[in-house]
């Protein structure tokens, strides 16, 4: 989340139906892309990257590409409509159908990038697919892992 | 470098002929550059393009529009956001004598020493710009690994041995591949125990000038 906002309680906006930014593999091989417009909250998105992370142990790289930098505000329970907007709740990143989310990289052999980002996409809320960089190469030799 | 032959249909300029080209399974393109005075449109279908996109190699595309060919490299293609299917191509023409600048990938040879010892290698560039006369055009340009043998080795573009007539225009400091450390115990253990709590609301702006109420 933002270590500085300009205001504590941003209104709610309204999501569009396709991305025109961050659509592409910029850093890694392989990468989980939305293919449908949601909120992913910072939880969901930390809980992915464990996922991810926990299942290459030592290998590759992972790269981040959507920033949760929404507040979602909630009024207390039991509380009568009125007196003003609730507290911030929780972090939320917009993203928007074709987006990126995750990259993954350096190294890591396309079978095990499947299985991790399989597990990190089983974590969040909208629906996403696996893709591969158009130009990947398998790399030579036996992979260490 | 092998060429790839694509049998082309002239197309009208315009969204509607661009959707009507795709509800047929078609690319609409257009070719610009060297020797071509006015945009050249066309749609090729869209298996027809496949091998020009998918693959790890620079290919000079024959392109037959109407009878007459012209030589082509693909430039950029526009995919569907969300599908990835070929939404629109451009193409640049070629002439022959007059140099052309364009990406090339990099195709990463042999295995590094330092990998048999639990380094992990880090790739930067999976291409780089070049400029190059049409007859030089290389379909890649090989990077070895041979010689990353520790941490800190790493391989810039100053060191990619390159083919006949090419001119490296990305800068040459600019590192390809290098060699990292893998991730430690300690690493491993702080992925574990990540941060799930909530977060705390930050300060604003607003609120130190007084704006928000």
């Amino acid at each position: 989340m933002p270590k500085r906002t300009k205001f504590r309680r941003p209104q709610k906006g309204r999501m569009q139906a396709m991305a025109s930014r961050g659509t592409t593999i910029a850093f890694g091989d392989f990468a989980i892309k939305a293919q449908e417009t949601g909120r992913v909250t910072s939880r969901q998105i930390e809980a992915a990257r464990i996922a991810m992370t926990r299942r290459m142990k030592r290998v590759g790289k992972v790269w981040i590409r959507v920033f949760p930098d929404k507040a979602i505000t909630k009024k207390p329970a039991e509380t009568r409509m009125g007196g003003g907007k609730g507290s911030p709740e929780y972090w939320v990143a917009v993203c928007e159908a074709g987006r990126i989310l995750f990259e993954v990289g350096g190294g890591v052999p396309q079978s095990l990038a499947q299985e991790a980002m399989a597990l990190a996409m089983s974590k969040l809320p909208i629906k996403t697919k696996f893709i591969v960089r158009p130009d990947y190469v398998a790399p030579e030799g036996p992979i260490r892992l | 470098m092998d060429a790839i032959s694509l049998k082309a249909t002239p197309r009208t300029a315009g969204k509607g002929a661009a959707r009507a080209a795709r509800r047929n399974q078609e690319v609409p393109c257009v070719l610009y550059g060297a020797g071509v005075t006015d945009n050249v449109l066309f749609q090729v279908p869209e298996l027809a393009l496949r091998p020009l996109i998918y693959t790890a190699e620079k290919h000079v595309a024959e392109i037959d529009v109407d009878g007459k060919t012209y030589n082509a490299i693909l430039k950029t293609v526009t995919m569907h956001p969300v599908t990835d299917r070929p939404y629109h191509a451009d193409f640049l023409a070629l002439k022959r004598g007059e140099k052309v600048k364009m990406t090339v990938p990099l195709h990463f040879i042999g295995q590094a020493p330092a990998t048999r010892t639990g380094l992990v290698l880090a790739t930067s560039r999976h291409d780089v710009e070049i400029e190059v006369l049409p007859r030089h055009i290389p379909g890649f340009i090989e990077v070895s690994l041979e010689g990353l043998k520790g941490t800190e080795d790493a391989i810039r573009v100053a060191n990619l041995t390159l083919p006949e007539g090419v001119e490296v225009l990305t800068g040459s400091d600019e590192i390809v591949v290098a060699v990292i450390p893998p991730r430690t115990q300690a690493d491993l253990e702080t992925v574990e125990s990540g941060d799930q709590g909530h977060p705390p609301a930050p300060e604003t702006e607003a609120e130190e000038s007084g704006e928000e109420g």
